[in-house]
């Protein structure tokens, strides 16, 4: 069975009358790449301070390989954390950085070199063991704060939004070589980012995390595909939002009237005639064409812009009511779609989610 | 064409940097230059004489009186540099890391002596520490026998020097501090170091250079201070400052004052430049290079 290795118990924590956290529990699991996604302010990077010891909670337990940690010092705690900034010693080489943790646990001249020699293997960095920060590029700061976070095993890595400084390029580059080092070492690695394709990419399990709550934790496949909220909904992926009232209830959907449009949602739990509902579909479960057959939900459209996105295009559709929505299709994809074409788009009932929230 | 004259690169510097080269041509080079000229001359009843010999040096280093003067003088700078910095570091520290948007008025605070004269505040330190001072008095009315390593001793010129020069090290340290990422601190703490051990890896090299000014700032004029020591040190603790203007006062000798501002000067050159040594810039953290 896996072991839990972090362990949060109704953890809280307040700056004065904001609170940053509020009653979290969360386990991450050895070998575990998890990651925390939600938007800036809502409290991730307080959380990782928790769990680094650099913030106490007030309220809850905190526990690191089933000891109670929530009042010990970070230097006690054997975690690792990698920064947004890097935050290298800027008066240490290298080599030095990455050492460091090693010296402070006491660990013989010997180990160090042993281990500095792995590292930098592993971070494709040999020969820099002398340079200076200032002198490394974004993409190999990064990779040092890596290393040194690495470099003494620690029981958990924390990653607080560490690609985000760096350019798109390099972010898909290094996005794989993290978890590269996650899979290589076994390490679990907690990554907080605001970044959804990050934590798409990346993450084994997933947590969603608003205004100090967490909103759903789980596999990212099933958060991806089965949103509990309509934040998940939103958050996670790129969906059409449609909002409106129910104004008819059937057998197995709700009628929904959005801007003079009917459009069938999937039930969800307590919703009445009349009622508000937000519908989410996401942007590649949408079908495209002249003219679409045996779909639940069809409406005509034009076509205003196609923006290329590489494998995919999204398409940018007016509907009747001018309301625009973006359509996903793959680049093979056989229609062929101009601006200013009028278009059908489509979706079945069951590829949305509804909302009531 | 005021403006077209300029947009000459030369005639813009000119512009901005002649009057301070002057005046510190005026004001310091000259006068430094007459020291060095008188330096090497004597005097006679009261009157320079241009009579070139190095006999004013000969004397200053020969003469054991000269000699303990100098060496007791670096040795209080020495000191009172110590204690500027255990004491002044904690105070930049706090006030730099958790000060706020207090920072500047508690900075301003520590200053507040500076609003009276460098006179006024000896002579009030005098009237705290000396025989009928307020220490004394007040073990005095409570039956206890007065501190007498308080009265006129060279402790109680050390304790005067580190009031009014206490300042400048916190102002030195506290500036070093403000561009500190103390994030760095808590990195050090999540890879093992304790409190101190951080401090010591991170802040203090990444902070020796505010450190060195500090310590510079209070240390020069220590060494040539001499109203401290006529005021606390009383009749032991005369210092090299109190013989070098005797030279200029009483014994009129202006030639041997020279000489031994001269000296005074050169050791301070070479403490300064000992200092320098020990400042890597790549090893504090500055870019480039």
């Amino acid at each position: 069975m896996e072991k839990t290795v972090v362990r949060l118990e109704q953890v809280r924590k307040t700056f004065g009358r904001v609170v940053a956290v509020d009653r979290i529990d969360l386990g991450v699991k050895t070998g575990e790449f998890f990651a925390v996604l939600g938007p800036s302010g809502s409290g991730k990077t307080t959380l990782l301070r928790i769990i680094a010891g650099l913030e106490t909670p007030d309220q809850g337990r905190v526990l690191i390989e089933d000891e109670d940690v929530t009042l010990y010092p970070p230097y006690e705690r054997y975690t690792g954390m990698v920064f947004q900034e890097f935050a290298l010693f800027p008066h240490k080489t290298v080599a030095e950085n990455i050492i460091f943790p090693l010296r402070m646990q006491g660990h013989l001249k010997d180990e160090q070199e042993k281990q500095l020699k792995w590292v930098l293997n592993l971070i494709k960095l040999p020969g820099y063991e002398d340079r200076f920060p200032h002198q490394l590029s974004g993409g190999e700061k990064q990779r040092v704060a890596l290393a040194r976070g690495l470099v003494s095993r620690p029981k958990v890595l924390m990653l607080d939004e560490p690609l985000a400084n760096l350019d798109r390029e390099l972010r898909k580059e290094m996005e794989v070589e993290v978890r590269r080092f996650q899979l290589e070492l076994g390490i679990p690695f907690i990554y907080v980012t605001h970044n959804q394709e990050e934590a798409l990419t990346m993450s084994d399990r997933l947590a969603l995390i608003k205004d100090g709550s967490l909103v759903q934790v789980g596999d990212k496949l099933e958060i991806y595909n089965h949103p509990k909220t309509s934040f998940a909904a939103g958050f996670v992926g790129s969906s059409n939002l449609f909002e409106g009232e129910i104004v008819e209830i059937e057998d197995d959907a709700f009628v929904m009237d959005y801007k003079d449009l009917k459009i069938r949602t999937p039930k969800c739990e307590g919703g009445q005639k009349g009622d508000t509902v937000k519908l989410f579909v996401k942007t590649e479960h949408m079908e495209l064409g002249k003219q679409l057959k045996g779909i639940e939900n069809t409406m005509e459209g034009i076509v205003r812009d196609s923006i290329f996105k590489g494998q995919y295009v999204d398409h940018i559709i007016e509907l009747k009511n001018k309301a625009v929505i973006t359509v996903s299709r793959n680049i093979s994809d056989r229609v062929q779609i101009k601006r200013e074409d009028m278009v059908q788009v489509g979706w079945n009932i069951q590829a949305g989610h509804a909302f009531t929230d | 064409m005021i403006s077209r004259v300029f947009r000459n690169r030369r005639v813009r510097i000119g512009f901005f940097v002649l009057p301070a080269t002057a005046y510190l041509f005026v004001f310091l080079i000259l006068p430094m230059i007459s020291i060095l000229i008188f330096s090497f001359w004597r005097t006679e009843r009261y009157v320079l004489i241009p009579d070139w010999n190095v006999h004013n040096y000969v004397t200053i280093f020969t003469q054991w009186a000269y000699i303990k003067f100098l060496l007791k003088s670096i040795t209080m700078a020495s000191f009172v540099s110590a204690i500027c910095l255990l004491y002044g570091y904690p105070v930049a520290y706090f006030v730099a890391k958790e000060g706020g948007r207090y920072r500047l008025i508690l900075l301003i605070l520590t200053a507040a002596p500076f609003f009276t004269g460098t006179l006024l505040r000896i002579t009030a330190m005098q009237h705290i520490l000396g025989p009928i001072g307020l220490l004394n008095m007040f073990l005095a009315n409570i039956g206890l026998a007065p501190i007498q390593v308080l009265m006129y001793t060279n402790l109680s010129s050390s304790i005067g020097f580190v009031y009014l020069w206490i300042p400048f090290m916190i102002l030195a340290i506290y500036l070093s501090l403000l561009n500190f990422d103390f994030e760095l601190l808590e990195v050090a703490k999540i890879y093992g170091a304790k409190p101190f051990r951080a401090f010591w890896e991170i802040t203090w090299p990444l902070n020796w250079v505010g450190t060195v000014v500090g310590l510079v700032m209070v240390f020069i004029p220590t060494l040539a201070d001499n109203a401290t020591p006529l005021f606390l040190g009383g009749m032991f603790g005369k210092l090299y400052g109190n013989i070098l203007f005797n030279q200029f006062g009483e014994s009129g000798t202006w030639a041997m004052g020279s000489a031994m501002g001269v000296v005074l000067f050169l050791v301070c050159f070479a403490v300064i430049a000992a200092f320098g040594q020990t400042i890597n810039l790549k090893r504090m953290g500055y870019f480039g290079g």
